[in-house]
């Protein structure tokens, strides 16, 4: 179903009756990544998600967006729907989008769920890595794709392990978004993080290489009062791969709701 | 040799799927008839016209930078002497005078007719639906309104434009309450199910109608169908109608989307065959009044060619209501006519005799006649 916000036709799905949950999915995926854990919860909760914009079968934004952007957007899509989430639950690039809307009061919910969310990666880490994306594409473009450099800076920058990996496939995928992509990255959530002083659940997948379970620690320290889950056997997808026990998680974190 | 243009892709959201159902099934079923020299021309979604034989193969279309290839190329052009000619400008001149000319557009700017004007200026045989048919057949209100006039059955409807909404929106809501829930809300001109919704209580209503409104500044507004049914009659003919087999498509959404019609289909060219039932296994009394009632809609319209009669039926009243026509049904839906004893070849060469027909009795028209108006221009009556 469809619906016009700030004159962009949006994807979305309303389910399910109860306390109103809002679900935000990751980079390059969609509200679909959420079927089984909707499955799960939409007994007890009123289950509402949306494709961001630039993905699924929303529009594109007219201009690049950063992680504000997105947290007005999606504020603006809950007042379209006429609904106030009690609960906002997202994943990765929409834990950032959770994050920053929660730190800065564009949304009030009384509890807030973070899976394998990203956002607070190493300064350091985060800026090499970025940069390197961005500088070495910019270089490449100029360069043959046999050529030596080429395959021996892909090499080098592979060397930094899944989390390059994950970040120079999206950065492949993000099509028109490429610089909305970057603009995102770019930006460190820690102090928004700390600003969260709302009950909060971090879930991760103990296998997870796109946002390590080290950033859900970090996640844990910053948000004071933070619980974090870790799930056995799990990557970066965990509530696609164990949506079971995602859903058990979550609903005992919100059983007073 | 008859040289035939196959005209596809265009300024349209359907502009993929025209390009599918220019090579699956018309340029490929061309080729295998041979005899024909096959110039496909296409138009892109800026609406820049190419013609190159290389493009007579899908795989051209499925090359990622192949817009980018045809941007080096020189556009065509058309010369309306003596019928169409296909011109690559330049010292070196080229022309190719097309006999016939096989429209493979959907939606805007192509099935809505406009191709078919830009044809008839050019005096060039087309296959399929002429201009004022394709005009009303892509407006459902129109179709409706063409269709209520006629005695055909539809389902109770209102329509509005965007302008309208802005200036009378009490009024219209007022005049929607006369219908009953569940209501779909639909662009007037897209196909394919865009920006359609299906509205369940008037709390849903107003999101619907501005989606709507975002894809076409027409929309309307009708009644949906209990217990329903939904089938399809693909008929090709001018004067004698061949009707293919009426046939039930097993979506398993609330209504056909885009993706069930065009990508879910597998082999035979995309539109969705696996999940359709050929014939519709429905009573014979339905399945001859749906027989009956797609012929007079394919007349009441003025079609001629080939076009497809989409029908409502409510399963338990037995009530059929006619609910939009397409004269440019998806890959001819040549799944069905195969299975009607119809193949692919036999099809498209069945249409082009017929763009053939068509043409000769229009030339049998006398389009001039003498008079006196301009001498008189200045005079007593004409001031």
């Amino acid at each position: 179903m469809k619906v016009i916000v700030n004159k962009l036709a949006v994807e979305y799905a309303d389910e399910g009756n109860g306390p109103v949950m809002l679900f935000l999915h990751g980079w390059n995926t969609d509200l679909h990544t959420f079927d089984a854990l909707t499955a799960e919860l939409s007994r007890d909760f009123r289950i509402a998600r949306l494709d961001l914009p630039g993905f699924g079968g929303s529009e594109l934004p007219k201009e690049s967006w950063g992680v504000g952007e997105y947290s007005i957007f999606v504020k603006d899509f809950c007042e379209k729907l006429d609904i106030t989430p009690v609960a906002l639950l997202g994943h990765s690039f929409g834990g950032r989008i959770a994050i920053k809307a929660v730190a800065r009061g564009i949304f009030t919910p009384e509890k807030l769920i973070l899976l394998g969310s990203a956002g607070v990666a190493r300064r350091t880490v985060a800026r090499v890595i970025t940069t390197s994306i961005v500088a070495f594409k910019n270089f490449a473009r100029f360069i043959p794709s046999s050529n030596f450099f080429y395959a021996k800076g892909r090499f080098f920058l592979r060397r930094l392990g899944g989390f390059y990996q994950q970040r120079e496939s999206d950065y492949h995928a993000a099509g028109a978004l490429k610089s909305t992509f970057l603009k995102v990255i770019a930006e460190d959530l820690s102090p928004e993080a700390k600003k969260i002083s709302i009950p909060t659940l971090l879930i991760w997948g103990e296998d997870d290489t796109a946002t390590p379970l080290s950033e859900g620690k970090r996640l844990r320290e910053l948000i004071i009062g933070s619980t974090l889950k870790v799930i056995a056997g799990a990557s970066h997808f965990v509530h696609q791969e164990k949506p079971s026990q995602v859903s058990t998680l979550v609903r005992e974190f919100l059983r007073c709701l | 040799m008859k040289t035939i243009a196959v005209i596809f892709g265009g300024r349209s959201a359907e502009h993929d799927v025209s390009i599918i159902t220019a090579h699956i099934p018309i340029i490929d079923s061309l080729q295998a008839a041979g005899g024909f020299d096959i110039w496909p021309v296409y138009i892109t979604k800026v609406g820049d016209w190419y013609a190159d034989k290389a493009m007579n193969r899908l795989a051209f279309f499925k090359q990622p930078n192949y817009e980018a290839v045809l941007k080096k190329q020189k556009k065509v052009q058309l010369s309306f002497d003596k019928g169409l000619t296909l011109v690559w400008p330049g010292l070196r001149e080229k022309k190719v005078k097309i006999d016939v000319v096989f429209p493979s557009m959907h939606g805007t700017y192509g099935e809505d007719g406009s191709l078919m004007g830009l044809l008839r200026m050019a005096k060039v045989p087309f296959v399929g639906c002429d201009m004022a048919s394709s005009a009303v057949a892509m407006d459902k209100a129109f179709t409706k309104q063409v269709l209520v006039a006629e005695g055909v059955p539809v389902v109770p409807f209102t329509w509005f434009t965007k302008v309208s909404w802005a200036q009378s929106k009490k009024y219209l809501l007022e005049k929607i309450s006369t219908l009953k829930y569940p209501l779909f809300v639909k662009p007037v001109h897209l196909g394919s199910s865009i920006g359609i919704t299906k509205v369940k209580s008037f709390a849903q209503l107003e999101n619907a109608i501005e989606v709507a409104l975002h894809y076409d500044d027409k929309i309307l507004v009708e009644e949906g169908v209990e217990d329903l049914i939904e089938v399809t009659l693909p008929i090709i003919g001018n004067y004698e109608l061949t009707l293919a087999s009426v046939e039930r498509p097993l979506n398993k959404t609330e209504f056909f989307d885009f993706k069930d019609k065009y990508l879910s289909g597998g082999k035979g060219g995309g539109v969705n065959s696996e999940y359709s039932e050929i014939p519709a296994n429905i009573d014979a009394e339905l399945l001859k009044q749906v027989q009956d009632l797609g012929r007079k809609t394919y007349k009441t319209l003025g079609c001629c060619g080939i076009a497809r009669v989409d029908f409502l039926i409510n399963s338990a009243t037995k009530k059929i209501f006619v609910n939009e026509v397409n004269t440019l049904p998806g890959s001819l839906y040549q799944h069905n006519w195969k299975k009607s004893g119809l193949s692919g070849v036999k099809l498209v060469t069945k249409l082009i005799s017929l763009a053939e027909e068509r043409f000769a009795a229009e030339q049998q028209l006398t389009h001039t006649f003498s008079s006196e108006i301009l001498s008189k221009v200045g005079g007593p009556k004409v001031q």
